[in-house]
């Protein structure tokens, strides 16, 4: 079995025995299922900012990502900093496992944690999960790379538990406000901001593919947008974690 | 080729120089004891040695691999007792085991064998954190053995533990040079180091003072002693290489005073006071 894959599979094994982990995951799942039950019913006739994005839609792609927010704050970066914590990290980096092998093996069990707790709210979500299909599917993976990355980004310097909670609060905030960005009324700065967040793009994406409304052009921007985030958090990531996990 | 060699190895931490210019030659299937006091710089060392921490200068050589550069080849040839134990306290004692096992890419038979040997078998499906500080131990040399090392390192292993606790980990020990595995090990115990050790090495403030086979040491340091009893109740311990230690023997001698006369060889713990001018302090 790959290295990373074996550590992927302890964290999940370990996952089941703590009880914060659970309350968070059961936490996500309820906001997951919360968001995605919701039925709207706009007055289509008034001058409403919300009418132009697809509110019901709009409400799906944060069903889907509040968990992976959720689980990037609490969850990813206390799989970090436990093996800190008790230096078990010591045992892996003298282990044929390297640093690398580590953060893969966290961020895989990030993105099941993610598509586990969205998975299982987007099925209460009904009618909003029936333009669901394989595009969506990779763009909710992506998704979870992106959020499982900024966990671990995020709080790659922290030595306790205690400092990853803290800090772990600031990335929420800024990826919540990157999903919530088209609620907000359009043309403002705040928007223009918003859009620069890659939750916004992955969310953005997320949307497209439910409505089939496939834009090429704008397809691509995002994509590639998103991915160049997701490249640039996991070298910094790994850049990190190499300059502090040793002394 | 020696199982650990290290030329001029140094460490400092800003100002603070924990390892300086550390000479090592061990042979293979010795066991080498490395004793100093708290922050003598025994675990930095080790550090040092299993690739955990970048030397400041000098190198460090084990099985013949340059610790800072065959990191991977390196890992499968030593196995590590830190000294904290570190592990994953939400798994059982076979979880811990398993997960080594996979990372070594060792059958999972091995775990039995070594849940066996360490006498943790019963105790083989219950999480670690309901475990005493003896059987965590038992655990983290069981896991430092998964895949055979050639070489253990072994920081402090029986610090904290009860006598008898400690004793089957000495005994363990031992039976670890009949596989010919090399053993490093560090500790603030003088008797535990002249019972095990083929050779010790003293460390103090980061540097060697003294090293050599405990026996060699104890007699090029230790002076002749003989431990005296009186008839008249009192009792005293004298130097045969002090003349007016001499000359007050043969007093009591003439005098018809002497009850009886024990010789007495000098300690591990007396040629460390002797070479570093003050006893360890743990
Ligand atoms: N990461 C570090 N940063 C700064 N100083 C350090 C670090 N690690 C060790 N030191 C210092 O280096 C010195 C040697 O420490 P080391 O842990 O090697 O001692 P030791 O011999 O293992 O002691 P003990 O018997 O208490 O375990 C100490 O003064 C310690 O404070
Ligand atoms: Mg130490």
């Amino acid at each position: 079995m790959k290295l990373w894959l074996v550590i992927a599979r302890k964290d999940l094994l370990q996952a089941v025995h703590n009880r914060y982990f659970i309350g968070v995951l059961i936490f996500s799942l309820l906001i997951s299922a919360g968001l995605s039950i919701f039925e709207f019913d706009l007055p289509t006739s008034e001058e409403n900012v919300l009418q132009q994005v697809d509110f019901q839609t709009l409400m799906f792609s944060l069903a889907a990502f509040s968990p992976f927010a959720l689980i990037s704050a609490f969850v990813v970066p206390m799989m970090m900093v436990e093996e800190k914590e008790w230096q078990t990290i010591r045992f892996l980096l003298v282990s044929p496992a390297s640093i690398v092998d580590v953060i893969a093996g966290k961020t895989f069990a990030g993105i099941v944690f993610c598509l586990a707790t969205s998975g299982i709210g987007i099925i209460f979500s009904g009618e909003a999960a029936s333009g669901l299909s394989v595009g969506s599917l990779a763009v909710l993976a992506l998704g979870s790379v992106l959020f499982t990355g900024v966990g671990l980004l995020s709080t790659s310097f922290c030595r306790t538990s205690l400092q990853a909670n803290t800090w772990a609060g600031i990335p929420l905030i800024v990826l919540f406000f990157g999903l919530i960005g088209e609620l907000l009324p359009r043309g403002s700065e705040l928007t223009e901001l918003a859009k620069f967040i890659p939750a916004h793009s992955a969310s953005v994406l997320l949307r497209m593919s439910l409505n089939g409304s496939l834009n090429m052009e704008e397809l691509a921007i995002d994509a590639i947008y998103l991915a160049a985030w997701i490249a640039a958090i996991y070298s910094l990531t790994i850049w990190s974690y190499r300059h502090t996990v040793h002394d | 080729m020696l199982a650990v060699e290290t030329q001029k190895l140094s460490r400092s931490f800003g100002e603070l120089r924990a390892v300086q210019q550390l000479d090592l030659a061990i042979e293979k299937g010795e066991i080498f004891g490395f004793l100093g006091s708290n922050g003598a710089g025994k675990t930095t060392t080790i550090s040092m040695l299993t690739g955990q921490l970048g030397a400041s200068a000098g190198v460090a050589r084990v099985m013949g691999l340059d610790v800072s550069i065959d990191s991977k080849a390196l890992s499968h040839m030593i196995g590590v007792v830190f000294e904290y134990p570190n592990l994953y306290l939400r798994l059982t004692a076979y979880q811990n085991l398993h997960f080594a096992a996979q990372l070594y890419d060792v059958p999972s038979a091995r775990i039995d064998v070594l849940l066996e040997r360490m006498g943790l078998t019963d105790r083989a499906h219950d999480r670690v954190n309901e475990f005493s500080s003896g059987m965590k131990q038992k655990l983290l040399i069981a896991r430092a053995l998964v895949h055979q090392p050639s070489v253990l390192f072994l920081d402090e292993p029986t610090s904290g533990l009860d006598p008898s606790f400690a004793r089957g980990i000495r005994e363990l020990v031992k039976s670890l040079r009949e596989d010919g595995t090399t053993v490093f090990l560090t500790t603030h115990y003088m008797d535990e180091a002249e019972q095990l050790c083929d050779r010790v090495a003293f460390i103090e403030q980061g540097e060697i003072v003294l090293q050599g086979a405990p026996k060699d040491l104890k007699r090029a340091f230790g002076m002749p002693l003989v431990k005296v009893e009186l008839k008249d109740g009192n009792a005293a311990t004298l130097s045969l290489e002090i003349e007016e230690d001499r000359r007050q023997l043969a007093v009591w001698s003439e005098s018809n005073n002497l009850l009886s006369i024990h010789s007495q060889e000098a300690s591990l713990e007396d040629v460390f006071v002797e070479a570093v001018g003050k006893p360890i302090e743990a």
